[in-house]
Formats: structure tokens, sequence, C-alpha cells
């Protein structure tokens, strides 16, 4: 029994389109002409308790608006989705309590007030006792580790701490699904780090479903063994992140280093030469030949060292969001 | 009960926080009480002058008119307290999408939107209105029974609601307009109607006030509890116009939200 199933799940906006220039835009005044911009097409997926799952795509693809329709915020132009056994749109307050949606680029605490003022508030909103509020606040600030902040105003913190906090304030009333919009999005390496530490450690202790969208490969990695890769509003992939590789790589890297490097022209006809500051140089080579490859590399040249290796995975990412799978060799 | 206990105790974390901000910006606490004061003050004044050439204005005293004053300024500085800030927000939730966080939550979005922030600044001049309304009272030589207090204290409530409703449905038409500021222009010429006497109004104007845009409900309707007199249908007319007013808002906060698409990210 899925917690998340979303079937065919499209949203269309109207944008008012506007060219450049005053003339035009006063003649806007009058007479509008609107695009529709496909933001969601035909979106399906189900996802099970307990799972972590990452929306991986470029800006505009769609993630954000799936994450706000299955939160309720906004009603999809077509399709269904249920959560939790709720129509998300609906905003059922027994479906609104058992969810939260943090969003790296909006923030929910109070600006002028200590974090802790909003989290009151937030534990009367939701009707958290006194004493589960005291228990997951501890909790969850040792998690964190965010003591020393709670009582500083929210203006005066850095953005990875008020990050933290806001996951914190997402928490307290314990949700059973936790959508997360670009967690990790500005922050700094050591505190993107903390933030996704704290994200596994809490999916693995309470077993919360975790929805997330990024543009960092390294939330993914670290993060998802599953995850749908949006373009253009549309599902392009969902499944393990391996599969992604398999499925869109069809190459891989050979890294060699001679003892003494051959001319440009001897590693013609082996792959395609990507790069060569000898003595090393590196080639891509379709799947099924590389082992023929690299025994020829080592039967024709004196190697110190090769290696095998996957092309990296944002490249792969970034060469399926272009449209082609990989630039022709 | 439940229900309203919950909401009263969230009431009072908005309470607490929004006097902790206020605290932190003790300047405008001061300057908003001080030209609110003043902006009542020019009003006494001019009343003053103009009762110097004439005993009577549309049948109402110098003592009467101080008190029809003093009535709606405790209306408009309690809706300035309790609803105004939140009303003329709006449309910068819409804008940022802020407006998001308060549809997440599971409570009734219309009261989350209306009461988040309290303009403390406002609280200074309740007791300036009660001062002028001691005054005003005292020199009519007013003896008023609890009863009498009670219906004044419950249909300036009913006019505090009223104000909110009309400036509650503007506020929605962010959800068309998303900038709707200048429709704020609006507010206070009509609300300046509501604090004179309606027999000074021509008949179609009168007519326009009490059936249309109900200001007359705000302030000449509870001053009736003291001065005039103040019969049953005056009372059904101020509570049901709240009754109304608050009915039409629920309705069209539900319509205007389908609107609502959310900022981007």
């Amino acid at each position: 029994m899925p917690v998340i199933l979303a079937q065919h799940l499209t949203k269309v906006y109207r944008v008012y389109k506007k060219p450049p220039g005053f003339l035009v835009a006063l003649r806007g005044l009058f007479r509008r002409r609107y695009d529709e911009v496909r933001a969601v097409q035909e979106a399906s997926f189900s996802i099970e308790k307990g799972e972590m799952v990452a929306f991986l795509g470029p800006n505009g693809a769609g993630k954000t608006t799936t994450l706000k329709m299955l939160s309720g915020l906004i009603t999809p132009t077509s399709g269904a989705a249920e959560v939790l056994g709720h129509v998300p749109w609906q905003r059922e307050n027994s479906y609104r309590r058992r969810f939260s949606l943090v969003m790296g680029q909006k923030n929910q605490l109070w600006w002028d007030l200590p974090a802790e003022e909003s989290f009151l508030l937030n534990k009367e909103i939701y009707g958290v006792s006194d004493e589960a509020y005291r228990l997951r606040l501890g909790e969850l600030t040792d998690l964190l580790q965010v003591h020393g902040v709670l009582q500083h105003p929210v203006r005066e913190l850095s953005l990875g701490e008020r990050m933290k906090l806001e996951l914190i304030a997402a928490l307290l009333h314990s949700p059973e699904i936790l959508f997360l919009d670009e967690p990790t999005i500005g922050l700094d390496v050591v505190a993107q780090r903390s933030i996704r530490e704290c994200i596994r450690a809490y999916n693995r202790e309470k077993g919360i479903t975790i929805l997330l969208t990024t543009h960092y490969m390294r939330d993914v990695e670290e993060l998802c063994e599953r995850v749908i890769v949006m373009n253009h509003g549309r599902v392009m992939h969902d499944g393990p992140i391996s599969a992604i590789l398999e499925r869109y790589s069809s190459h891989k890297r050979l890294r060699v280093r001679f003892r003494t490097p051959p001319g440009e022209h001897e590693l013609a006809g082996l792959g395609k030469l990507v790069r060569f500051e000898p003595p090393t140089a590196t080639l891509e080579v379709e799947r099924p030949d590389v082992p023929a490859r690299s025994s020829e590399i080592l039967r024709r040249f004196a190697v110190e060292d090769i290696s095998i290796e996957e092309i990296p995975i944002e490249e792969v990412m970034a060469n399926l969001f272009q449209g082609t799978e990989r630039p022709s060799a | 009960m439940h229900t309203l206990a919950r909401y009263a105790r969230i009431y009072r974390a908005l309470v607490r926080n929004c006097l902790a901000r206020e605290m932190a910006f003790r300047g405008h606490f001061l300057v908003t009480a001080l030209t609110e004061s003043l902006w009542l003050l020019f009003l006494v004044f001019f009343f003053k002058i103009l009762y110097l050439r004439t005993s009577h204005i549309a049948g109402w005293n110098e003592n009467e008119m101080l008190f029809l004053l003093g009535t709606h300024y405790l209306a408009t500085q309690v809706f300035e307290m309790v609803f105004f800030t939140n009303c003329v927000e709006l449309s910068d939730l819409i804008r940022t999408g802020n407006l998001d966080f308060v549809l997440l939550k599971p409570i009734n979005a219309q009261f989350l939107l209306s009461a988040r922030k309290i303009s403390f600044s406002n609280v200074v001049n309740v007791p300036v209105a009660a001062a002028m309304l001691l005054y005003a009272g005292g020199r009519l030589g007013l003896r008023p029974a609890a009863l009498d207090l009670l219906a004044y204290a419950c249909l300036v409530l009913c006019g505090v609601f009223i104000l909110y409703a009309i400036l509650f449905a503007l506020a929605l038409s962010a959800f068309w307009l998303i900038r709707n500021q200048s429709l704020f222009e609006l507010w206070f010429p009509v609300v300046n109607f509501a604090q004179y006497p309606m027999e000074i109004y021509p008949a179609g104007l009168r007519l326009f006030l009490l059936f249309v845009i109900p200001v007359v409900a705000v302030a000449n309707v509870p001053a009736r509890v003291f001065l005039k007199s103040l019969d049953l249908s005056h009372a059904l007319y101020g509570i049901g116009w709240a009754v109304l007013a608050l009915f039409a808002g629920h309705v069209l906060f539900q319509f205007a939200l389908r609107r609502y698409r959310s900022a981007s990210s």
C-alpha cells in the first residue's frame, strides 16, 4: 500500500506573455497574450512508506510544482493523487497534520524573533502536547547541533543555521511525510553535509517518508536510493540511481598512465580521447568494448596504471537534460 | 468547545509573538501612538470650531458628537490593532508565495491569515478613546447600566467585524491583481464616513452607507445605546450586518483561494 500515489498529474499554467519594450507594455494593459506553460505533464509514480526519493531535474522541470500538488497548495489541471489516503488539494486538517513542507528559499520562522517562539506557535497550531514538544525539540536540537542559536533572532542567523531551524519547525509535530524543496540550496559544503546527515538519520530512526527536490547530485548520491528524474514536466526516469548510468551512459572512461607516453595519433581508434596530458590519457569507450580495449592498450603500450570509471553522473545528467544522451563522438 | 479553546491558545501564541516583536521596535510603537492621537485631536478641534457657530448639527450637540467620535475611534483602533495589517499584507503573501505556509497549516486559513499580525502600537489608543468617551459621557450626564455597557461593547465589536469584512474583501482582490496597494487608498475616505452622524447625509448617500457599504453600523449604531434611543431594529441591523459581512467574506475567500497558484520556489 503506497503512501503516495500520483496518476497522470498534470499542471498547466497560463502565463502572461510580455515581450520587452514600453509600447508593448502599454498594449499589455488592454490586450494580453498568454502562453500555456505545461509545468507538469502526466507524472505518475508511487512511493512506499519510509522511502526517501529525490526529484532531480533542471530549473523549470516541474519538481516544485509536483511537490506543491502533493502538499495540496495547488490543484492539478488533470490527473489524480492520493497521499496517506487523502486527496491533497482538499486540504483537510486531518491531512495537513500528517506532513510538512520545507522550502529552501522561503522561511516560515518569524524573522525578528528567536526560532523558539515560532516553534511554540507551531506547537499550538498542530496541537502538540507539552511533553511531546519538549521531547522532540530536545531530540532535534541534539541531532542538528543548534543548542546555541534557539534564542537568537532568526534574522541574525546564518543560512545554514536557519535551514536547520526550519527543519525543526517542520518536524515538531512528527509528520509522516516530509516534502523538502531544495533543502540545501545556497548552503556551504559543511552545512549541506550536516543537513543531509540529519535528514538521513531522521529517515532511518523514524521511518518517515521523505521526498526531496534538488539540483545537487551529492544530495541524491548520499541520501536516496531512488530518484525520479524530471525534465520539461515529464518523468524521464524512475528507479535506482545506478540505473540512470546504465540507461543513459553508454560509455565508460579509461584513464591510462603511460610509462612512455605515445603520440596522440597512436591513441586514435581506441576510443574517444577526452583528455590527453602526457603521461595521462582519458578515453571514452563503449561499454561492451571496455575489456577488449583495455587489454589492447595493455598489450600495445607500456602502462604504469589503468583505471576504468563511470562517467560522472553530473555529466550524464547534464547531457540528458540537454536532450541528447551524450555528445556524438 | 475544544476547537474554541485550541484557537484561543493559538491566538495567545500569536499575541505573545507580536508583542515580543513590537517591543523590539519601540520607536515605531511611539510614533504610531502619537500620530493616531494627533489625528483625533485635530478632529476634536475641528468640531470645537464648528460648535462655536452652532449648538446642534443634524440634531447632535457637541458632547454627543464627541461621544460618537470616541466610539468611532474605539472601533477603528481595535480594528487596526487586530485586522488592518493582516489585510494589507495579504498581497505580499500572495506575491512572494508565503501564503503557502498559511495554507499548509492544519487550521482555518482565513483565521490564521487575519490574525497573524497584531499591531500593538494601536493599543495605546484604546485608553485614549476610553478617556474621550468618559469625558463626553460625563458631560452628557450618562449613568450607564451594566446591560447598556454590554450592548455597547457587543455592537462596537460588530462594527469592528464589519470593518474587517469590508477591508478583507478589498484585500482579496490581490488574488486577481497581485498588487492592490492603491485600493487601500480608498479605505480611509470610506471609513471616515462612519465617524459622523448618519443624519447629516442626504437620503441617497445615507441609504448607500446603510445598505451597500454599511459603515454607519460601525459607530452610529453602538453610540445610540447611550444617545438618542436604541431600539431593537438598530441592534438587529448592526448584528445582522456583522454576520452577513463575515459570511460574505468567508465565501469570497473560498472563491479567491481557487485562484492561488503559489509563487515559484
